[in-house]
């Protein structure tokens, strides 16, 4: 078939959408096998039809339109971004919506931006869906924990196109770390790395007991900084200690920087030692758990030490990840306790992992800003550049972390307003708008766990819903589609 | 350098000391006689303590300029000797016998923030009530430019001090010399408080009311002598009135001047002073709609008196109420917490992150907005029409960070105390500021007596930080403050 060209932009943005419907398309197969076996005869015609004509129209699609690209506008690659991912999440609430359950629309909308922005949230029970909406909702969780803009280049044709712009458009992170990644080799490795870091922990769950769907179901979810929503909070609490060693393992390297990964592989050793935010993270998770485990011996009757030292650990690795599940019984934890850990998952986990919040090389730098301003304060005139991992970085990067940390802060602020006249109580407000934000996805008044988003009214869970995207692809994209939508290009400041 | 700052806290005492003689009066019109003996003593110790340091302190004409550190600690050092001065009466009346609690009231004072632990404040002596309010009032223009003000000599140094004590991205000249514009910006705020006595007699109150509340309106600090605050006086009249002195509080003064000079027209196309009115309006709207939508109260002119009230002593961070806005509706509750963070406009007695800098840093948003999509475009922020320095633009970005990490800190190290997570960050949030009143178990029919020592300390020192701004206060925990010497 012979390639045309529309016009270069269109092309671009076309091929993009075209490639990541068919993705999906593909990525749906499995749930379809899943619910040809349990004979969920609704869904199965559901699933049948939406998977095959995305992977038809997604491959028509994308061969039809060239490639040959060398070069993108920055704002058409936001908008292919923003494009791609109400694409992929407007599919996905096909199959709850449609499944014959009777799942409402704003249900299903929730459940979607949910599975995408790996927060794992639950407006339905997730034991209560069919095991084949389970297996979808955990793969959204899979595929929206690397990002659809990632897998999709990944089968771009042309080899010029480096997809740098269009990738740093959905991988989360500070603009100085884009640097690290240079070609779509890496993004491939990434990818890769990925994938076998969630068949191992698949692998793994198996030998140790745990029943292959529902291992399936952990990888996809602890690999993508999700949660364990799929299990209810007494089951994850009978877990063996093998099982939650697991667990908590993988949930630490989802939240490391991919390129750590690709570093140790490449046996580029010496990097890997002044990776700050690596050291940041593994000392932050010693010294919080050693806080909180202090606190905790304080407030509570001590049974076992070891189990509180560990319990403790865990919880933390779980909300520092932003993955948010509960895997000791949290329920009585002191308010100090439970507001460091839902600060903790606000400084989040590492850039370029799947985690959330505002990424710990943000905060990096954000303290780095603040000491910087002390100096200024005190010496006016002088000028000093700061480094980070070794390199020299310019000061006006360093604020841009900054900045982000205050539009963070608004966002969440602003969120709790919204909510808030959705007509939830100010603590719900304040609380679920950190978790959405986040994309831990339980508030920090819930933590004895099993909580369900089913009680709220529609305008909220929508609130929920965009907090959650917003989250997820850091904030920005959702808002350039909100201004496009509201300004000329032209404006003044 | 030290001798310097001796003779600068000398001073400083000394007219603390001073200013104690005007809760004199109330308390020997009251017979309070108690109180005038404490009043006394005080005064007696302030006195002794400023003259020995004035006198150990000489000043020496050709010792070396200021350093610009020694301003900062100069001035979070005074802060901290005044509260502990100011709160000698309350200890030696027996009204607050804990020193630390007393310590925290005169905080309260003098960062204007109006957050009380005095479970039952009409029970106290009118002398202290007055002081309390006079620490207030004096605290409002910052003590430091009062100083410079009346005692002339320090000459360009005092610039440098005072920018410590009130910094932000404006600081207009108003006179040649400052001690010119210090006493300019008094005058404006000395013309104010006495129109709101004349206008709060006319409403019915008596004499030591009027001047009492006027001096914490102005102050946009919100100490009362009542328990129920301003609905002890149930008028709408009296609701107006300190609700236009309380907008007037949270103006740039600056402004005032302009307006007198140039025109009332010129006055207006100041940006902040714009938003200020939309920002003002909009949250009085939402507030009122709400009230009425969910039947809070039976009128509507009921509605926007209570939530124009509210509205405004809030974002002036003054704190007074006429209703226990606790009660309200969870979104009219969101509100007051952005207002409360924000505050209102810069080079006024209010707290908070200031208008100026929330405008600004809204546009430097805006600007990274466009910038990530046509990232080759340059823009430049404007403010009043005048381009914004990228220096300025760093120094606004860096105090937004304080603010949030001072908030969070101090949210986290209050919660030792166990209450509950709204109880503890509205507290934070009020004292860093200088509101008065938070949520929950802080709110406007509580106050802070439910805080242990060690989180009373810890609230007193965020009002302080609050008041100076932050960087003031944070700077004398960097390595760099004391070795300038060091990369």
């Amino acid at each position: 078939m012979k390639a045309r060209n529309i016009g270069r932009n269109t092309n671009f943005i076309g091929n993009i959408v075209f490639t990541a419907i068919m993705i999906l398309g593909i990525s749906m197969i499995p749930s379809l096998l899943m619910a040809i076996r349990y004979k969920d005869m609704t869904s199965v015609f559901t699933m049948l039809i939406i998977s095959s004509l995305s992977i038809i129209i997604g491959f028509i699609g994308s061969r039809y339109l060239t490639d040959d690209i060398t070069y993108i506008r920055l704002d058409v690659c936001y908008i292919a971004t923003s494009l791609t991912w109400i694409l992929m999440i407007a599919l996905s609430v096909l199959p709850f919506y449609f499944s014959g359950n009777g799942y409402s629309l704003i249900d299903s909308i929730f459940e979607a931006c949910s599975g995408w922005s790996t927060t794992a949230a639950s407006a339905i029970k997730m034991n209560t869906l069919p095991p084949c909406l389970q297996l979808w909702k955990c793969t959204c969780n899979w595929m929206g924990g690397i990002g659809i803009i990632v897998l999709s280049v990944t089968f771009l044709k042309s080899w010029q196109f480096t997809a740098q712009t269009l990738v740093f458009t959905e991988v989360p992170g500070p603009l100085f770390m884009k640097s690290t990644m240079t070609f779509r080799a890496s993004y491939r490795r990434i990818l890769l790395i990925y994938s076998l870091l969630t068949i191992l922990q698949f692998i793994l769950l198996c030998l140790f007991g745990l029943p292959p769907f529902h291992a399936l179901k952990t990888a996809l979810s602890v690999a993508s900084t999700s949660g364990l929503q799929h299990f209810d909070l007494a089951t994850v609490l009978a877990f063996s200690p093998a099982i939650k060693i697991i667990i908590t393992i993988f949930t630490f390297f989802a939240s490391i920087n991919f390129a750590i990964f690709v570093l140790a592989i490449s046996r580029k050793g010496e990097r890997l030692i002044k990776a700050t935010e690596f050291r940041y993270l593994i000392s932050s998770l010693f010294v919080v758990s050693g806080i909180i485990c202090f606190i905790r011996m304080a407030s509570e009757p001590v049974k076992n030490i070891e189990k509180l030292i560990l319990d403790s650990f865990m919880q933390v690795v779980s909300f520092s990840s932003t993955s948010g599940y509960i895997i000791t019984d949290a329920s009585n934890w002191n308010v100090l306790a439970v507001t460091i850990l839902v600060l903790t998952s606000i400084v989040g986990a590492s850039a370029f992992s799947t985690g959330g919040g505002i990424k710990i090389a943000r905060f990096i730098c954000a303290m780095k800003s603040i000491k910087y301003g002390i100096y200024k304060s005190i010496h006016p005139h002088s000028v000093k550049n700061q480094k980070y991992n070794g390199y020299p970085v310019s000061n006006n990067l360093i604020l841009k972390a900054l900045i982000y940390v205050y539009l963070f802060f608004i966002t969440l602020v602003f969120g709790s307003f919204m909510l808030s006249l959705a007509g939830l109580s100010l603590g719900d407000s304040l609380d679920f708008s950190v978790a959405m934000l986040t994309n831990t996805g339980t508030p920090a008044g819930k933590l004895a766990g099993d909580f369900l988003y089913s009680g709220y009214n529609g305008f909220s869970k929508f609130i929920m819903s965009i907090l959650m995207i917003a989250g997820r692809l850091e904030i920005y994209p959702v808002l350039i589609i909100f201004s496009l939508g509201f300004h000329k290009t032209e404006k003044k400041i | 350098m030290i001798r310097r700052a001796l003779n600068f806290f000398g001073i400083f005492l000394i007219f603390i000391g001073a200013m104690m003689i005007f809760p004199m009066i109330p308390a020997l019109i009251y017979r309070e006689f108690s109180c005038v003996k404490a009043f006394l003593l005080a005064i007696f110790i302030a006195e002794a303590i400023g003259i020995s340091l004035k006198v150990a302190g000489k000043l020496n004409n050709d010792e070396e300029k200021m350093q610009p550190r020694e301003r900062f600690l100069l001035v979070a050092i005074s802060w901290i000797l005044a509260s502990i001065i100011a709160a000698i009466p309350f200890v030696l009346t027996s009204t607050i016998p804990n020193p630390i609690d007393a310590f925290f009231e005169m905080c309260s004072g003098f960062s204007t923030t109006g957050a009380s632990i005095i479970p039952d404040v009409e029970k106290l002596p009118r002398s202290l009530l007055m002081w309390r309010s006079i620490t207030q009032w004096l605290g409002g223009m910052g003590v430091i430019v009062l100083v410079m003000a009346i005692i002339p000599g320090f000459g360009a140094r005092a610039m440098n001090i005072a920018s410590a004590e009130t910094p932000g991205p404006t600081v207009s000249k108003l006179g040649a010399r400052f001690s010119d514009t210090a006493k300019q910006l008094y005058f404006a705020y000395i013309i104010l408080t006495f129109l709101e006595v004349i206008f709060l007699l006319f409403g019915g109150l008596n004499l030591y009311d009027a001047i009492l509340h006027s001096l914490s309106t102005m102050a946009t600090g919100g100490f009362s002598c009542y328990s129920d605050s301003i609905a002890h006086f149930n008028s709408y009249y009296v609701y107006w009135v300190i609700t236009f002195f309380t907008i007037l509080a949270g103006m740039n003064f600056n402004l005032f001047f302009v307006g007198i000079r140039e025109g009332i027209g010129k006055m207006f196309k100041d940006d902040e002073l714009k938003f200020y009115i939309k920002y003002l309006a909009l949250a009085t709207a939402i507030i009122t709609a709400v009230l009425m939508i969910k039947n809070y109260y039976s009128s509507f002119g009921k509605a926007l008196t209570e939530g124009a009230f509210q509205v405004v002593t809030i974002v002036s961070t003054t704190g007074f109420s006429t209703a226990d806005f606790d009660l309200w509706p969870s979104v009219c509750k969101m509100v007051i917490i952005i207002l409360m963070l924000t505050g209102a406009c810069s080079s006024s007695t209010a707290g908070g992150m200031k208008l100026v800098r929330v405008l600004t840093t809204l546009k430097i948003i805006k600007r990274e907005v466009r910038l990530k999509t046509h990232d080759r475009a340059v823009y430049n922020i404007k403010y009043n029409g005048r381009k914004v320095s990228s220096e300025t633009l760093t120094y606004i970005i860096i105090f937004m960070a304080f603010f949030i990490f001072t908030l969070l800190a101090s949210t986290l190290v209050i919660s030792v105390d166990g209450h509950s997570f709204v109880t503890n960050f509205t507290a934070s949030l009020s004292c860093l500021s200088n509101v008065g009143p938070g949520l929950a178990d802080v709110g406007p029919t509580q106050n802070f007596g439910i805080y242990s020592n060690f989180s009373t300390m810890v609230l007193a020192l965020t009002m302080i930080a609050g008041r100076l701004e932050l960087t003031t206060f944070f700077i004398i925990f960097s390595r760099h403050f004391w070795n300038p010497d060091r990369a």
